[in-house]
């Protein structure tokens, strides 16, 4: 035994580590914390609940993301002690408060918690471990979990309570674990939830390991086990009274939680996080959930295990550590999946495992630290190193690994998570003018900085960033994390995206405020039309005729509810915190933890060996690698590694990094490539597209020289386009470089080009004020017709077909829509896709194409009538569609043409994606089917650029559904259809008409 | 001993810290219907910080509350009209809140406007040439007022000029504009220029009309289409001031065949050699 009254020195020194490890907390993380903050993936979304509790403390619906959703779906005491903080400092501040607070009671736990294994030195080791434990650091200023890090804090606090409970059975101990568990409860869910197994289950057998006589303790496993069994039996009352009380209160503390999740339980597709991924095949998830964080758990890993086996009282963290280690590999073993279910594997994110492991860690590494550095193992390695030696080894270690530190500190910067920091005021200027937060926006290309804006305002999204709390069929029936960064879940994010921004008049979608230029051309051709750059250099995207947000029943909440969920939990806290304060002035025992078995501070060789220089080999060798990163790739060691980094470059416009993979030449400069660049590129491919996959294929390989074939896959909002390269290489000093391909420019004839644009411009109110304006300051709705409508049926695929006719004087936005009534009152809406040019200068017409359901679906609901309606309204922008289409169709066979478009753009400004809505037309005039084509690459003014696109016809297998009338709308009033004509020009070309259709994005056109 | 009558003393404190029942103000110049701006309201009442407005059919309107010592004296401080008809006077102090019906009306008669409606503001010859009149009056703060007894709106439909322009139902004012917008093209004449020099066939419309011959709105695409003997082309060209020009590129010893075209007016071909 181990008494601390003989050792009252190493007792100080063990609380003054504490309170250094307390003020250095301090001052790093206090510091940096504000500004790893925006680079979080989860701060903001702790800060939007915590103002949505500033604002509405007891009402728990929450309107402004998803349509709607109720706040206790999340446990709500961090949320609410922000929002409480938040009155008195702005949020970010409260944030950073709150979450230096919970670091320094998170110190305070695993001090305490230490000394359940070793004594108090060991644990002011531990205590110092935690302001620099890689898995903590990545917690709090990666990931700003503060859920989980108030939950394991306050957890870590509750188990020395809870093992004197169990010793000395002693009633106040009893409370003070309760108390501090239920601010777990209250916190994270999940924490309470694996607490219980991975932290009080330990616990439990420890207390009763301790409990035994020295004797039992002595006896093999199995007696062992039996002796622990029998005793116990004989706490019975204690364990019931324990977890009876910790059963209600973990019902009881967040009750209207259970209450949602048993009354809506989430019902959605998972969404795949990287910590479930196969680490051997994806390494930078490994990296980044496994690696990193637990480094320095792996380093001392032998010294870890050896510790946590010695020892009988150990077993139940053994099992724990090595458990929460397995669970945290994710799906790198089949192991995980099969202990956890496939439900919980696909809907945990696994790496809080992984923390959980480190967490358990900490004492086995403190005491392991401390041997290295005052103890047994500092002997050792004086003896064959001598003093100075050992100083050396503990130097360089400890300044690599703090290296490595301040690594995980900027990883955000070094591989960026998220976009760089957004200024919002503009937006919110934005959404507060003119009524705009009558209608619901979407972000684009912000990452987690979305909640910071919805924390700002009172404007509603379609998005949001609580993934269980999603309702909305198009968003659960997906892998989709969020619609913002719909780019980055492949295609089904943007087949997400896609509905939304389609379907935006279901959702009163109306303003999308886009930070990535990526999504623009399937902005543009689903509808929208820029209205406005903000002075952040945000893209302020519309869609006309989208109805204001209709009022939305919130989900039924009993009002008593409300108020528990208002009260209970934040009183935990309070109640948490009076305790500590009774219990401090009143009871705190100087010598309670006098029963904690000694550990003597022995390792064997192999350990100590392994131990201290697996540390000391790993940061070395990480210094070494981030060095050798910046300095000593050798890009172009040969010709497939050079064309790949030359992509890469390429990918993120890195150009003068690209340009130096071309072979040196005085006639081929830097500004050189720079001109012909901006000569030749533009369009989808360069400049709205992310490089998906590459291949490269070396054929023709000398010595000095080799002809490479480069297939490359990109993703663009339009979909995944192919693109194939040959390109010529040369070594030259060791260097693999590409030769420039010989450029010969299409140069316009004239010095200038003129054109003349007619651009509109909507006079708007007339009368200033907010309120609703009277019938003289209106414009009428603009005039429309429909020229032809039809319901085609093509196997499994059934769409409206037809053209409009803006027959206004003035350029207008349509809104179509298509309304099926089936049987039984069903009721289905389906709108255009990219298949229609939203606005229409004065007398224009557009195809158009409404996709419906599958035939099967159609025929099974059956169909009782059609409506067509059209909504239009004045626009300003948007009808200018660019260039001049020459076009002469070739027949392949009885079903398929390629259309051979030769486009000439008279404009004086590039149009970037060049592109034609294709109607199919039969002798008589009708339309079967409406594409849009576009090209990948730009076509610059006063110049030609030529494409073709194979299409296939329909007619020949297609069916036109006349059984079925329908009825057509025009601004709500019925509407009759204008005399079918014939096409002359599409009868002499295969029966195929385009439109031209094209993006350009120099705004100033108004597109 | 003194802890317990400390904790006791809290306890008491506690329970004592309820909210007093505020009794209602008493109007004291009580009437149905005031005048505004110039009425003052008197009320008697605890002593407190007491707000008040007027909530009248279209639109709140804060009060002054001068004096603080239980007698209240409420007017308007800004002098202007407001809707009349019923309204309420609400008087508050923290969370509670009193309501006193009354009908309140401009205390000095304003200027009478005669106003009229044109419905739809635009026509279009295309559609219809007709507009539904409807002539009220009203005084200067939006109030109506009876053209003839008890009536209010006096209704008639107008036949309208077919020429283009905008109109001013009165002078000085520009909301009682209205508009007739030209109509669509009636007829389309296109001619060809080859110009060696910049290799291209300059073509043109004559002056656009409308049935009325208004000159086709601005901005009105014309889509020029032309077949070079392997493609077909389609180049669109907006109409200014009722011509629409295009600038085709062109080459020599070839043959087009040109054609015009707006919605389903289409123009004569014209077949050019180009030598």
């Amino acid at each position: 035994m181990n008494k601390l009254s003989n050792n009252i020195w190493n007792d100080y020194l063990g609380k003054k580590l504490l309170l250094v490890a307390m003020c250095l907390a301090l001052l790093t993380h206090g510091v940096i914390l504000y500004y790893t903050l925006p680079k979080t993936y989860d701060a903001y979304v702790h800060m939007f609940f915590a103002d949505h509790y500033a604002r509405f403390w007891f009402e728990p619906w929450e309107y402004r993301w998803y349509t709607g959703f109720l706040t206790i779906s999340y446990p709500p005491l961090v949320h609410q002690v922000i929002a409480l903080i938040s009155k008195l400092f702005p949020l970010k501040i409260a944030f950073c408060i709150y979450a230096i607070s919970i670091f320094e009671i998170l110190i305070v736990g695993v001090y305490r918690f230490t000394k359940l294994f070793f004594d108090k030195t060991v644990a002011g080791v531990a205590s110092l471990l935690v302001v620099i434990l890689s898995s903590i650091v990545e917690t709090l200023h990666v990931y700003g979990q503060m859920p989980t890090l108030t939950g394991l804090s306050f957890l870590l606090n509750a188990l020395p309570f809870l093992y004197l409970y169990l010793i000395r059975k002693k009633f106040i101990f009893l409370v003070m674990a309760l108390s501090f568990l239920a601010v777990v409860v209250s916190s994270h869910h999940v924490t309470a939830i694996f607490g219980m197994v991975f932290f009080i289950a330990p616990t439990v057998f420890m207390a009763l390991t301790d409990g035994l006589t020295a004797a039992d303790r002595e006896k093999n496993i199995f007696k062992f086990g039996w002796a622990l069994v029998i005793d116990a039996l004989k706490k019975y009352k204690q364990f019931i009274l324990f977890g009876g009380i910790m059963l209600t209160l973990a019902i009881g503390l967040i009750f209207p939680y259970w209450y949602w999740s048993k009354t809506d339980p989430i019902t959605q597709v998972s969404i795949p996080h990287g910590s479930r991924d196969n680490f051997f095949k994806i390494m930078s998830s490994g990296l980044i959930f496994f690696i990193i964080p637990l480094t320095l758990i792996f380093c001392l890993l032998p010294a870890i295990s050896y510790t946590i086996t010695r020892k009988k009282r150990f077993i139940g963290w053994a099992v724990s550590f090595f458990m929460c280690l397995l669970l945290g590999s994710g799906g790198t073993t089949p192991l995980p999946k099969m202990i956890l279910g496939s439900n919980a594997f696909n809907i945990l994110t696994l790496d809080r495992f992984g923390f959980w492991a480190s967490i358990i860690a900490i004492p086995f590494m403190a005491k392991f630290i401390h041997s290295f550095l005052a103890g047994s193992i500092k002997k050792f390695w004086v003896n064959r190193i001598k003093d100075s030696g050992h100083f050396v080894l503990a130097g360089i270690t400890g300044f690599a690994y703090l290296l490595f530190i301040v690594f995980i500190f900027h990883l955000g910067t070094f591989r960026p998570l998220q976009p760089q920091e957004i200024q919002i005021q503009p937006m919110l200027n934005f959404l507060n003018r003119d009524d705009h937060m009558r209608w619901r926006y979407l972000t684009l290309g912000f990452g987690d900085q979305m909640a910071w804006l919805s924390a700002n305002s009172l404007a509603a999204t379609v998005d949001g960033n609580y993934h269980s709390a999603r309702r909305l069929p198009e968003l659960t029936t997906r892998p989709v994390e969020r619609l913002e960064n719909a780019k980055f879940s492949g295609e089904e994010g943007l087949a997400s995206l896609y509905d939304f921004l389609t379907y935006a008049e279901k959702y009163e979608l109306k303003y999308v405020f886009s930070n990535d230029r990526y999504y623009d051309p399937l902005l543009y051709y689903t509808g929208w039309g820029r209205t406005i750059q903000l002075e952040n250099g945000i893209m302020v995207w519309e869609k006309g005729n989208i109805s204001t947000i209709k009022p939305i029943q919130p989900k039924a909440v009993l009002p008593i509810l409300k108020k528990a969920w208002g009260i209970i939990p934040v009183s935990s806290l309070c109640m948490a915190i009076l305790l500590t304060t009774f219990y401090m002035v009143r009871l705190k025992q100087k010598e309670y933890f006098e029963e904690v078995p000694h550990t003597a501070d022995y390792y064997p060789r192999r350990v100590m060996y392994f131990s201290s220089l697996l540390p000391f080999i790993f940061f070395f060798s990480f210094i070494l690698k981030q060095i050798g990163e910046f300095l000593l790739v050798k890009e172009q060691k040969d010709p497939k590694t050079s064309i790949l980094h030359y992509y890469d470059h390429l990918d993120f416009q890195r150009f003068e990094n690209a340009f130096h993979f071309f072979r040196p030449s005085p006639t081929f400069t830097l500004d050189q490539y720079l001109l012909e660049k901006s000569v030749s590129d533009g369009g989808l491919l360069p400049s709205y597209a992310k490089l998906d996959s590459i291949h490269v294929n070396t054929f023709k390989q000398t010595t000095d020289s080799a002809t490479v074939a480069v297939f490359t896959r990109w993703r663009t909002s339009l979909g995944y386009r192919l693109k194939n390269d040959t390109l010529q290489m040369v070594l030259l000093q060791k260097k693999w470089y590409i030769l420039p391909v010989q450029y010969n420019p299409e140069i316009a004839p004239e010095q200038m080009r003129s054109y003349t644009y007619t651009l509109f411009k909507k006079m708007g109110k007339r009368v200033i004020s907010s309120f609703p304006t009277v019938k003289d300051d209106r414009v009428k709705k603009p005039f429309a017709a429909y020229k032809q409508v039809n319901f085609i049926r093509n196997g499994k695929d059934n769409f409206i077909t037809g053209e409009i006719l803006n027959s206004d004087d003035i350029p207008i936005n349509i809104a179509l829509k298509v309304t099926i009534r089936y049987k039984d009152s069903v009721v289905k809406n389906y709108y255009p896709t990219t298949g229609f040019q939203y606005n229409l200068s004065p007398k224009a017409s557009s195809f158009f194409q409404v996709p419906l359901d599958s035939t099967q679906l159609m025929d099974s609901l059956q169909v009782k009538s059609i409506e067509l309606y059209a909504e239009t309204d004045v626009s300003e922008r948007g009808y200018i569609h660019g260039g001049t289409p020459g076009y002469s169709v070739q027949a392949m066979d009885s079903a398929n043409v390629t259309i051979n478009t030769r486009f000439y753009n008279e404009l004086t400004t590039e149009i970037n994606i060049p592109g034609i809505l294709i109607a199919e037309k039969d002798a008589s005039g009708i339309i079967w089917q409406t594409q849009l084509a576009v090209h990948t690459k730009a076509v610059r003014s006063g110049l030609n650029i030529n494409f073709n696109h194979l299409f296939k016809k329909i007619q020949p297998n297609a069916s036109r559904i006349t059984s079925i009338p329908i009825i057509v709308f025009i601004n709500g009033q019925l509407r009759k259809i204008l005399p079918l004509k014939k096409d002359e020009i599409a009868n002499s070309n295969q029966g195929i008409a385009i439109l031209p259709h094209c993006f350009i994005s120099q705004a100033i056109y108004l597109q | 001993m003194m802890k317990q009558i400390l904790y006791g003393a809290i306890v008491y404190l506690l329970a004592g810290c309820k909210q007093a029942v505020t009794p209602p103000p008493a109007w004291l110049n009580l009437a149905d219907t005031i005048y505004m701006p110039d009425a003052v309201l008197r009320f008697k009442t605890i002593p407190g910080k007491w707000k008040a407005c007027l909530q009248t059919s279209f639109q709140p309107i804060e009060l002054r509350v001068q004096g603080d010592s239980g007698l209240l004296s409420i007017d308007m401080p800004y002098r202007f009209g407001i809707i009349e008809g019923p309204a309420q006077i609400c008087l508050w102090q923290q969370n509670n809140f009193f309501y006193y019906p009354v009908y309140a009306i401009n205390q000095q008669a304003p200027e009478i406007r005669f106003r009229e409606y044109r419905s739809p503001k635009t026509v279009n010859p295309d559609s219809s040439l007709h507009q539904q009149l409807i002539f009220l009056q009203m005084d200067a703060h939006r109030n109506l007022l009876p053209l003839k007894a008890k009536t209010f709106f006096i209704e008639k439909q107008v036949g309208l000029a077919p020429k283009a322009g905008i109109y001013r139902a009165f002078k000085d004012e520009p909301l009682s504009s209205y508009y007739i917008l030209p109509g669509s093209c009636k007829a389309i004449t296109i001619q060809a220029v080859y110009q060696p020099q910049e290799n291209n066939l300059y073509a043109y419309t004559s002056l656009l009309k409308d049935v009325y011959n208004n000159i086709v709105a601005d901005g009105t695409p014309v889509t020029f289409t032309y077949y070079d003997g392997g493609n077909t082309w389609h180049m669109e060209c907006a109409v200014q001031q009722g011509i629409a020009r295009a600038w085709i590129p062109a080459e020599k010893n070839k043959k087009y065949q040109l054609k015009a075209r707006i919605n389903e007016t289409f123009s004569n071909q014209l077949n050019i050699t180009i030598q």
